[in-house]
């Protein structure tokens, strides 16, 4: 939680917590995380998304159209630049998913060979 | 953001928002005032851009929300329901209610995603006015003390611990940051705009405060609003009564602070002072018009009945007593509307919500000194509450 640290009045008092924090509501507090974690990207996305239009229209005022922009055709080594960055942000946001994931916290290490004395 | 196609789309909006645009231009600039992004209308824009845009988010999730998952979730309470044979309009008590609910996975993602979305919208309020907290301090600072209203801050005064949760799952609630205020007034908004319409111009309580009732013999010289939070409603009777005395009393000392701010800004003479509405400190008689605006279901039922008393002792004899607050009463229901109220009081921690509907409130009124009138509702969902001082 945001807090200031002032000298200044403040007029506000302890206040008693919500224990909304603390609630499970889908079996799993793991999955809970995640739908906190999918809203808040959303709100983040959603806001980036909002500046590029905001942007996108203050560059319109000093001349550079939405047309143009849509026209412009990347060089072949920006294309190349591009296409690697998206493979490493869909890599690291999607790759978990295909993550079979089959070991138990338990599970002993496996035997290595060499390494000894 | 305040979407202005949506909100002046009409001819009507457009004579709307010239009217908006001179009555800004006619407020004279408060001391220490930040528009960092001006204003729209009596709107004060958010002060950063991001900030703006995470509360459109937020406010078109929960858009979204009402529209596709709140429905759905509603179609399969009705589904399970029927899976058992129950009748939807039978009354259930909560725990038969949740034995349904609770076992659908859908119905509970819905319930979370709306509280997530809660969380968020609070949160980056939060942060924003704490990130920037020394010039919003030193904005309410430069206001404290100048009108044309007044503000009286009790620094020492007692909070009751019944009035320091953190209603709605606000971080804080009413009492417990020094940006209650702020952090309320742009949250609720996207409340508003989900469930009544916009309310960016106070639009709402513009309208209700335009059908108070008033005393048969029309005298209104002095208005006390219990309860009065951020001053929406107490702003709005002082722009209808601009002759009367108006009185906004709160708890919360940074949310009257913040009513006082606001009022400073549109050049509103309202007064506001920090107190409980069951101990308002004014001198009995005093009032014409005494009302509330949806206070009552955030106190326990046995403080709105010290409330109901308070206002009795402050009103003259003939005044007008209007509360407003949700239509109420009953402990048992049907599963789809005991389901939203569970969820609203549970988790969204409106703590005192079941107390509230556990009483009769108007029987309750009309107990106590008061002659209930033939009334309509102010406004939707509320109880239509019209009452005289005998």
């Amino acid at each position: 939680m945001a807090e200031t640290k002032s000298t200044r009045p403040t007029y506000a008092v302890d206040a008693i917590p919500s224990d909304v924090k603390s609630s499970v509501f889908l079996g799993n507090p793991i999955l809970d995380n995640v739908v906190s974690s999918l809203i808040a990207m959303g709100t983040e996305l959603w806001a980036t998304k909002r500046r590029l239009k905001v942007v996108e229209a203050v560059m319109a005022e000093k001349g550079i159209t939405n047309e143009m922009i849509e026209q412009y055709t990347p060089t072949d080594a920006q294309n190349a630049a591009w296409e690697a960055d998206r493979d490493r942000f869909i890599d690291l946001s999607f790759g978990p998913l295909a993550n079979p994931g089959t070991l138990p916290v338990s599970a002993d290490f496996p035997k290595r060979s060499g390494g000894g004395a | 953001m305040i979407n202005r196609r949506k909100l002046f789309g009409t001819a009507a909006g457009a004579a709307s928002i010239a009217t908006f645009f001179r009555e800004r231009a006619s407020y004279a600039k408060m001391p220490g005032d930040i528009e960092l992004r001006g204003s729209i209308g009596r709107h004060e824009r958010l002060g950063s851009l991001e900030l703006e845009s995470q509360q459109d988010f937020t406010l078109g999730f929960r858009l979204f929300h009402a529209d596709k998952m709140r429905k759905t979730s509603a179609k399969l309470l009705l589904q399970a329901l029927a899976e058992k044979g129950i009748d939807p309009k039978k009354p259930m008590t909560y725990p038969e209610m949740l034995a349904i609910a609770d076992a659908n996975p859908h119905i509970n993602l819905a319930q979370k995603t709306w509280l997530s979305n809660q969380q968020v919208t609070w949160k980056t309020l939060q942060d924003y006015f704490h990130q920037n907290g020394d010039a919003y301090f030193a904005e309410m600072e430069a206001n404290d003390k100048t009108g044309p209203g007044t503000l009286e801050l009790r620094p020492d005064m007692l909070v009751p611990e019944y009035t320091r949760h953190e209603i709605h799952i606000q971080p804080g609630g009413y009492v417990g940051d020094p940006f209650a205020g702020h952090i309320y007034h742009y949250g609720t908004n996207s409340f508003y705009i989900a469930v009544l319409g916009h309310n960016e111009q106070d639009e709402i309580h513009r309208k209700v405060a335009g059908n108070m009732p008033v005393p048969e013999d029309g005298k209104v010289k002095r208005i006390l609003d219990m309860g009065c939070g951020i001053g929406q409603m107490s702003m709005a009777l002082k722009e209808r009564f601009p002759e009367a005395e108006v009185w906004g009393v709160d708890i919360g000392g940074p949310m009257v602070r913040y009513a006082h701010l606001r009022a400073n800004d549109i050049g509103n003479g309202a007064n506001f002072r920090q107190a409980l509405a069951e101990e308002t400190g004014f001198p009995d008689g005093y009032f014409d018009i005494v009302t509330s605006y949806i206070m009552h279901h955030e106190v326990p039922a046995e403080k709105t009945i010290e409330i109901i008393k308070e206002a009795n002792r402050v009103s003259r004899k003939g005044a007008v007593y209007a509360p407003l607050d949700f239509v109420n009463g009953g402990t048992s229901g049907p599963a789809t509307s005991l389901h939203s109220r569970w969820i609203d009081h549970r988790w969204n921690n409106e703590v005192w919500s079941l107390s509230y509907h556990s009483i009769d409130f108007s029987a309750e009124i009309a107990k106590r000194g008061f002659k209930q009138m033939p009334a309509k509702s102010l406004a939707p969902q509320f109880g239509a509450r019209h009452f005289v001082k005998a």
